[in-house]
């Protein structure tokens, strides 16, 4: 890459970033560094964190909580994704798109769908009828990290799958030509073959969960940093303290990235070619077949129960879904007022507007960061790198108050203020869809990134250099050359960014006021807040978001057809 | 090939579901032109629609046009505060840009600010920073003259809520009075020469000259009738101290107080009846409570007295006995913070979670509770043999004040005549009947079965015969009996009477206390308080138990940079705030808390 482009690129991405993530950011968070009184700066907020014993645990305790999480994912996504790439079995096809599904759990059912299964009066006790066994309230390290693990895990999957995609068989089958064969041939082969792809899920799977609120409030543990922010931000009254914890929480991501990085993300092996070779994967059938199949059915099944919980909650009658298996009266009414409500066409239409925008500006600006980080030789590009990650750190609530305020101020500039164009644009209370565009983009922008830099890496920057040879322009190359070779990772980005966008909520929740422009989740959370049934037809309007995105995901791999197949080797 | 089509073929199903279930809204005759109201609001979207169809209604029949609502929705009441605030410190910060005026240091906090800004005056006396501020503080504050500009949220009123996130919104100026000082339309408020809407009520503020009570609710227990049998519990829980049984240990939903006004207040009424259970077992009845404190107020009105000193014909026991009383309520406060399961910050969750059986107890909003245990499972019940529902909710006896909704119209509003009329129709009959009457009654909501206990006094059962007869007009339409003793709000007000000098200078730093000794130590809290009730030694687990109990002693810096040593204590703790900085006694406290039960434990595990 020429150096200037380099400097372009970067610069050009580092001020879209600034403005739209950092300034907010720092609009919120300048909160935490100023004197009460007279404004003045201040570090003693931020000293302040590692002066309270329980703050200092919190951030120790969900360290751990991280570390744990992302072992526990690794242990289930690699095994998986290697069986689904090395073999050929009945029922592949159906388990390798329902992996994807438990990261597609609504808000707010959510929590009621584990309840039901795992509460005292829960499924599961009234299937193991040794009374009332309280899971959820005695879950402490270790309920938090296998929560999160089952919720998490496709996101590895995902990457690593990707990753093997991009495998040249030839390497593999070089290694066992020279006798290097099974668990020696992985660890020596494939494995530092597919560090970039298991870096980039781990990276994110290791941020999130570090950061993670809602699984530690589900389980009331609430010794860990994300909880004691959300404590301190949900306060009543002007407290600068949460502002500073944030801050503390973002360097220390910030940090841990860093060395995971430098402890494991540094040795990068490209592929000379795109695999030649169609298939490789070897056809098992019969008892072999299913031994295979078994331990895709295993996690699913128990990774889905939330969702069960949510599906059978939208279909039951109130109230008769208490210390039973199952519920005990069905009724259809609940999908009736959820999709028949007025606000839920509105609602899904604009989530798709929101969502599908984000994703689009995410391609843009995530490939060209990895491009920056992955191909130019700038130190910058290490700030940048790191940089792209901090938006899974920021909690909601953060961001959210950040936009307001940008909105606020530039809907009273003059010249916004006399234009119903810039108008519309700016203000949140007439019509949000920049605002939130950018907040779905900027928050799920890591994904992207990291998806995009984990296939570059493994995509030989010779074949680039090639095509400049034989004169194709920087644009040509792009698009003929790197862009086919590194589809797989985009699309896994997209999806994922897609799919979150979709179920964010606290954006959502700030900057869509009026209901015109309310986007699913709210929907799910307005529906919530009515008394008695309010939580069933959420519920059932969870389902459909599930459902939807479920088969949108299907769909895609299937519109796709041969080519995703290709791409990701299903 | 047909799987493609089939899947294509699903998703096309699901996105047109929606589409075809769609229900269409009656329709409205609304045209532009024709006016608009914004309303900033916490209520749920049965409340919005309602109110929103039935003042379009009203309006019509009054004034000859409908009236479209925007509602806007940005979260809970910390949510709206916090964006209230910020948009009038931004417009603020605007007009005096327009106007060419310099915004003083710190101005978007200072004009907002629930407190005037504190002057530091240099060695010639004065503080030129500080005059700036004030005068930014005093201007944004100001009556303006017509036609001048005004700051404005571009949002014309803030309706629900609780009465202290009101009042904080008043004190920061957010809010303005509709009607001229002390002259509200009078036949709004008055029937038959009584009060329909009293100013104060059961130590609660139900109607200032800027916030208007619409709704009330009282704070109670909730309970599970299976987990309390299965807990080996007989008696179903009646007062807060029952939350405080060890039986209960993990068990007890509780609201977090420290980000819910109401809730807090409801705090405040669980140490206060403690008190009051204090003062009466020291030998005091009621009506020499309500004596000596009249005339403590009074003394203390004229500057005769300091807060904890009594005239002398006052036995100074009665003063140790508030003073004890209030202790007392914090290790009560710390037991029920022991047993809990998780201070929520949304009032809905407990609720749902005692009716599933996911806590055995908890602290709940009446109606919140009502509505879910009726919509929730139910059960036989063993004495009677009818089915009942499982989930039971109980007004803690003179435990519980009675708190009320508010609407305030906020300053600059655009469309300040149409909101004004808002509130008159809120406050109105027609508009408190959609809080209780069954939907489709003639005056009754549309849709929803709001259940919401409206504040005016006719509602309700009197033996005055002109509310008694409006009562009785309204009665065969609600859908709950709003003459249920434990329903009546007027009837569960007249069993508290409130002391305002036991307990309302206490309210912000309980809160911090709350935090300090059961939110953020709850695990040494909870650990100590389980090994505790496993004792088996009498003496050790005495001993333990008083470890757990003390309120500590910690040594904090002052604003003068001087050390001192701070008692948690009825005295001495209303001052800390502003003696010290939050950031260093909630550091000091929470280490000292955890201390005492880390201590506790090792004595009770006999270590």
């Amino acid at each position: 890459m020429r150096r200037s482009t380099a400097w372009f690129i970067s610069l050009t991405t580092l001020l879209l970033f600034g403005v739209l993530f950092i300034l907010p950011l720092a609009m919120t968070l300048r909160g935490g560094f100023m004197q009460p009184d007279r404004g003045g700066f201040t570090m003693r907020y931020v000293f302040g964190v590692f002066q309270n014993p329980v703050y200092r645990q919190g951030l120790l305790n969900s360290a751990t909580v991280a570390i744990g999480t992302t072992s526990l994912v690794t242990l289930i996504a690699l095994p998986l994704a290697l069986l689904s790439t090395r073999y050929d079995f009945s029922g592949k096809k159906l388990f390798s798109a329902l992996v994807l599904v438990p990261m597609i759990l609504p808000p707010f059912v959510g929590a009621i769908g584990f309840q039901q299964i795992f509460g005292q009066y829960g499924a599961l006790n009234a299937l193991l009828d040794r009374g009332a066994i309280d899971w959820l309230g005695r879950a402490r390290y270790a309920g938090v990290i296998s929560l999160q693990a089952l919720g998490l895990y496709p996101i590895m999957y995902l990457n690593v799958t990707a990753a093997l995609a991009n495998l040249d068989p030839a390497l593999g089958q070089a290694a066992e030509n020279l006798g290097c064969r099974g668990a020696r041939r992985f660890f020596r082969i494939t494995l530092p073959l597919i560090m970039p792809g298991l870096f980039a899920g781990g990276a994110i799977v290791f941020i999130w969960s570090f950061t993670e609120l809602g699984t530690p409030l589900i389980l009331n543990y609430t010794r860990c940093a994300p909880v004691q922010v959300f404590d301190a931000l949900k306060e009543i009254g002007n407290n600068p303290f949460p502002y500073a914890l944030v801050f503390v929480m973002l360097v220390a991501s910030v940090l841990l990235y860093l060395v995971t990085k430098l402890l494991f993300g540094r040795a990068a092996y490209a592929m000379q070619s795109k695999a030649a070779t169609a298939s490789i994967a070897t056809r098992v059938t019969g008892l072999r077949g299913a031994l295979v199949l078994l331990p895709f059915i295993f996690v699913t099944s128990i990774a889905l129960l939330p969702h069960a919980g949510v599906f059978l909650t939208s279909i039951s009658t109130p109230g008769s879904w208490y210390r039973t298996i199952l519920p005990t009266h069905y009724t259809a009414s609940n999908y009736a007022e959820a999709l028949g409500h007025s606000m839920t066409v509105s609602s899904i239409r604009n989530s798709l507007v929101f969502s599908s925008l984000a994703v689009v500006f995410n391609i843009v600006l995530g490939v060209a960061i990895a491009f920056v980080v992955v191909r130019s030789t700038l130190r910058l590009r290490w700030a940048l790198d790191a940089l792209a990650m901090l938006p899974l750190a920021v909690p909601g609530l953060v961001m959210a108050f950040g936009y307001l305020a940008i909105s606020s101020y530039l809907t009273r500039l003059g010249w916004v203020k006399d234009s119903a164009f810039w108008k519309r644009l700016f203000d949140v209370q007439t019509d949000p869809t920049l605002f939130l565009v950018i907040a779905y983009a900027v928050r799920r922008l890591p994904y992207m990134v990291r998806s995009a830099v984990a296939g570059l890496q493994q995509t030989s920057v010779t074949l680039e250099e090639a095509a400049a040879n034989l004169g194709a322009s920087g644009f040509t190359t792009a698009r003929r050359i790197t862009a086919p070779l590194i589809l797989a990772n985009l699309i896994a980005g997209a999806m994922l960014a897609f799919a979150f966008s979709m179920l964010e909520v606290s954006d959502s929740l700030m900057l869509a006021q009026r209901q015109d422009y309310w986007p699913i989740t709210k929907t799910i959370y307005e529906l919530f807040q009515l008394f008695g049934t309010g939580r069933y037809v959420a519920a059932a309007l969870g389902v459909w978001a599930m459902a939807f995105l479920a088969a949108t995901i299907l769909g895609a791999s299937l519109l796709l057809g041969r080519k995703l197949g290709a791409v990701f080797r299903v | 090939m047909s799987r493609s089509i089939l899947i294509l073929l699903a998703l096309g199903i699901i996105v047109a579901l929606p589409f075809a279930l769609r229900q269409r809204d009656a329709s409205s005759d609304w045209t532009e032109g024709d006016p608009t109201l914004v309303i900033v609001s916490p209520h749920n979207e049965a409340i919005r629609y309602e109110f929103e169809q039935a003042f379009s209604d009203w309006y019509r029949a009054k004034y000859k046009r409908p009236v479209k609502i925007e509602w806007r929705s940005v979260g809970g009441t910390t949510e709206i505060i916090r964006y209230l605030s910020a948009e009038f410190a931004a417009d603020t910060r605007a007009l005096w840009k327009r106007q060419g005026r310099p915004w003083p240091e710190n101005g978007s906090e200072v004009v907002v600010s629930r407190d005037p800004p504190t002057s530091r005056p240099g060695a010639d006396g004065i503080d030129p920073v500080w005059e700036k501020q004030m005068e930014l503080y005093r201007d944004f504050r100001r009556d303006k003259t017509p036609g001048e500009e005004e700051a404005s949220a571009h949002a014309d009123l803030f309706f629900g809520g609780g009465e202290f996130d009101h009042s904080t919104a008043f004190r920061q100026g957010l809010t303005v009075a509709p009607w001229p000082e002390k002259s509200p339309p009078a036949e709004m408020f008055a029937m038959g020469g009584v009060s329909l809407i009293p100013e104060k009520i059961s130590g609660e503020t139900w109607r200032t000259a800027a916030l208007f009570g619409n709704a009330v609710s009282t704070f109670g227990i909730c309970f599970n009738r299976d987990r309390l049998r299965d807990l080996g519990i007989e008696r179903t829980p009646e007062k807060w101290e029952d939350l405080a049984d060890f039986k209960y240990f993990r068990q007890v939903g509780l609201a977090d107080p420290t980000k819910s006004g109401s809730i807090a207040k409801a705090f405040e009424m669980l140490v206060h009846a403690r008190i009051h259970d204090r003062v009466i077992a020291a030998g005091f009845s009621d009506a020499q409570i309500d004596d000596f404190e009249q005339r403590i107020d009074a003394l203390q009105k004229a500057r005769k007295l300091k807060a904890w000193e009594l005239p002398p014909d006052i036995p100074p026991s009665y003063q140790a006995a508030i003073e004890s009383g209030w202790t007392d309520g914090m290790s009560l406060v710390q037991k029920i913070g022991a047993n809990q399961r998780y201070f929520t910050d949304s009032a809905s969750k407990v609720p749902i979670d005692v009716s599933m059986g996911d806590a055995a107890v908890g602290m709940a909003i009446d109606f919140y509770a009502r509505y879910q245990a009726e919509c929730g499972p139910k059960m036989t019940d063993p004495a009677t043999g009818e089915m009942t529902e499982v989930m039971g909710y109980v007004t803690p006896r003179g435990g519980s004040s009675v708190s009320c909704d508010p609407i305030s119209l906020l300053r600059g509003a655009p469309h300040r005549e149409t909101a004004v009329r808002f509130i008159e129709f809120v406050l109105s009959e027609e508009g408190q009947r959609l809080w209780c009457y069954r939907p489709g009654e003639p005056g009754g909501p549309r849709k929803y079965a709001l259940r919401r206990l409206p504040i005016r006094r006719e509602f309700y059962p009197s033996t005055n015969p002109v509310i008694q007869a409006a009562y009785e007009r309204h009665a065969s339409h609600t859908v709950d009996d709003l003459a249920d003793p434990k329903i009546d709000p007027y009837m569960l007000a007249a069993q508290f009477t409130y002391q305002p000098r036991w307990t309302a200078k206490h309210f912000g730093i309980q809160r911090d206390l709350v935090r300090a000794m059961c939110i953020d130590s709850w695990d040494e809290l909870r650990e100590a308080w389980d090994a505790i009730n496993h004792c088996t030694d009498a003496a050790r687990r005495e001993k333990a138990l008083a470890v757990m109990s003390t309120l500590p002693t910690v040594r904090l810096t002052d604003r003068e940079g001087k050390a001192v040593e701070v008692s948690i204590n009825w005295r001495e703790v209303v001052s800390v705030p502003a003696r010290f900085d939050k950031l260093d006694y909630m550091s000091a406290w929470t280490r000292a808390f955890a201390a005492n039960y880390n201590e506790a434990k090792k004595i009770a595990e006999g270590n």
